[in-house]
């Protein structure tokens, strides 16, 4: 999972120190983080994935699993980059201080059901903040909103497992790579044991 | 930016032709997304295809956003593809000394499926780009801000539907956006409308079938004539002919991609190979609206007014 991170980098150190800690709860769960922050751009995007999404007029947000922004201390472009967001069908995790108020157009927005469904406005407290940010990732990891797979993924087959893939979908709706995402999907709801681990790395 | 504008968001839509979608009254309701970065306002200027615009739409574009400069941070025109280049190079010029951002912007509008998402991210980018306040006439179709008179278009293929020199690239858009500001044009003064562009004007491609009596017959009823010579690297003797003997005090504009100043050349032709096609044609407009002086008309050709040479 791909998830892109944005906070103010002229924040206090108080603050500072709290995007490190949001940064390593993402990373302890397994995800790949970008980050506007300098030096946290860990998503395995090799230079000439780059220079293709470039070349294509895409942003890197498109490829993205969802979007976290905390924005305590109040981020220039966190109405683009929530904007873009949703235009993309990207959840959103939107994390202030408790105490601090959000603003009035996020709020605003909350009245769209479609975009309820992605818009998570938090405020948190030292205390619930990794809870938080672990329930989210549920939420992405569940497919909430999101539309398309955006992950590319190179598989080299036999002739037989094609000609099986052929003879399967042939005639029916289903493309050869629908039905291979739709058997992998059954087998994670069957998989007790991931469940476990997927359970018990959000209590951690 | 300045606090001025900070606090006034506002940012006018100017609607230049119809899109598949729009004829649903809250088509601007679809995405509500775009209140966040700004308070966007529809202007209706043209409401038919942009195949069908014509220099009157362009007038009207220039008067509307003339118009509203002091109450907008800037505007977005939303245009399809057909005559883009035409329109955004032409109202480089009828407004100069831009003291705003005008971007043109568009893509696939409406409810087909992954289609919308175009012309939603182009208005997001776009929206966020004003912001920025770069004072030129420019695009956005994908991850960059072009400057419109220096633009190509390229193969739909992707989303970056146009292509321009790198000093006409002004900004990069990511998750954020990245203005050079080196390369913005710098202009002084106030801002300068044009209400009215010369219609005067044949436009000719050279080509083995070119009647050449025909065009003789036409030059006296003209003020001026364009011919994209494309990549021809000679003139027909035929039609220098004409050009140097017939038409002596018509203004002909010779846009070609091969042939140079060392060409023998009547005095009444001014050779243009810095533009795009759609610049030399729409400033030549622009030009003998505002002159009908050989001399001037030449000095204005080659004088940089809005960023247009290619270097």
């Amino acid at each position: 999972m791909r998830i892109y991170f944005a906070a103010d980098n002229q924040a206090e150190e108080r603050l500072q120190k709290r995007f490190s800690d949001i940064i390593e709860v993402l990373s302890n769960a397994g995800v790949l983080v970008s980050s506007n922050l300098a030096d946290k751009n860990l998503v395995n995007f090799s230079s000439q994935d780059l220079e293709k999404i470039s070349q294509a007029g895409e942003t890197i947000l498109e490829k993205m699993d969802g979007l976290v922004i905390e924005e305590t201390k109040s981020l220039a472009e966190s109405g683009y980059l929530i904007a873009l967001a949703l235009a993309h069908k990207k959840p959103i995790l939107y994390l202030l201080e408790k105490g601090k108020t959000v603003n009035k157009n996020l709020l605003h927005l909350k009245n769209d059901k479609s975009i309820t469904k992605l818009l998570n406005l938090k405020n948190y407290t030292e205390k619930d903040l990794e809870q938080i940010i672990l329930e989210f990732l549920g939420e992405v990891e569940k497919g909430e909103g999101k539309q398309l797979p955006n992950i590319k993924f190179t598989l080299r087959v036999t002739s037989r497992i094609e000609r099986y893939l052929h003879w399967k979908t042939h005639n029916t709706k289903l493309s050869k790579a629908d039905f291979l995402r739709e058997l992998i999907k059954k087998l994670i709801d069957q998989d007790e044991d991931y469940k476990k681990f997927s359970n018990q790395r959000r209590e951690d | 930016m300045p606090a001025k504008l900070a606090k006034n968001k506002k940012i006018y839509l100017m609607i230049a032709s119809h899109f598949t979608g729009m004829e649903k009254k809250d088509w601007l309701e679809q995405m509500p997304e775009l209140k966040i970065i700004a308070d966007l306002e529809p202007v209706l200027v043209f409401n038919n295809q942009a195949a069908d615009i014509s220099p009157t739409v362009w007038l009207k574009l220039a008067s509307e956003v003339y118009q509203r400069l002091d109450s907008a941070i800037g505007f977005i025109v939303l245009h399809s593809l057909d005559n883009l280049l035409y329109s955004a190079s032409a109202l480089s010029f009828l407004l100069q000394n831009l003291n705003r951002p005008i971007i043109f912007t568009g893509g696939l509008l409406g409810y087909q499926a992954n289609k919308n998402l175009e012309v939603r991210s182009n208005l997001i980018n776009a929206s966020q780009t004003i912001i920025y306040q770069v004072p030129e006439v420019t695009l956005i179709f994908g991850n960059r801000l072009i400057r419109a008179n220096q633009a190509l278009r390229l193969p739909d293929e992707s989303l970056n539907i146009f292509e321009a020199p790198d000093n006409s690239i002004l900004g990069r858009i990511d998750f954020s956006i990245r203005i050079y500001d080196r390369l913005i044009f710098k202009s002084s003064g106030k801002v300068k409308l044009t209400q009215n562009l010369n219609s005067k004007i044949e436009i000719i491609q050279l080509s083995p079938f070119l009647n050449l009596k025909n065009l003789s017959r036409q030059a006296a009823e003209l003020n001026g004539l364009i011919i994209n010579a494309g990549s021809y690297e000679h003139l027909p003797q035929d039609l220098l002919i004409i050009l140097e003997k017939i038409t002596t005090d018509l203004p002909v504009l010779i846009w070609s991609k091969k042939i140079t100043a060392t060409t023998f050349m009547p005095k009444n032709i001014i050779l243009i190979n810095q533009l795009i096609w759609e610049t030399a044609v729409t400033k030549f407009f622009w030009v003998l609206s505002q002159t009908d002086n050989l001399k001037k008309i030449k000095e204005l050709m080659h004088k940089e007014l809005a960023g247009e040479f290619m270097n």
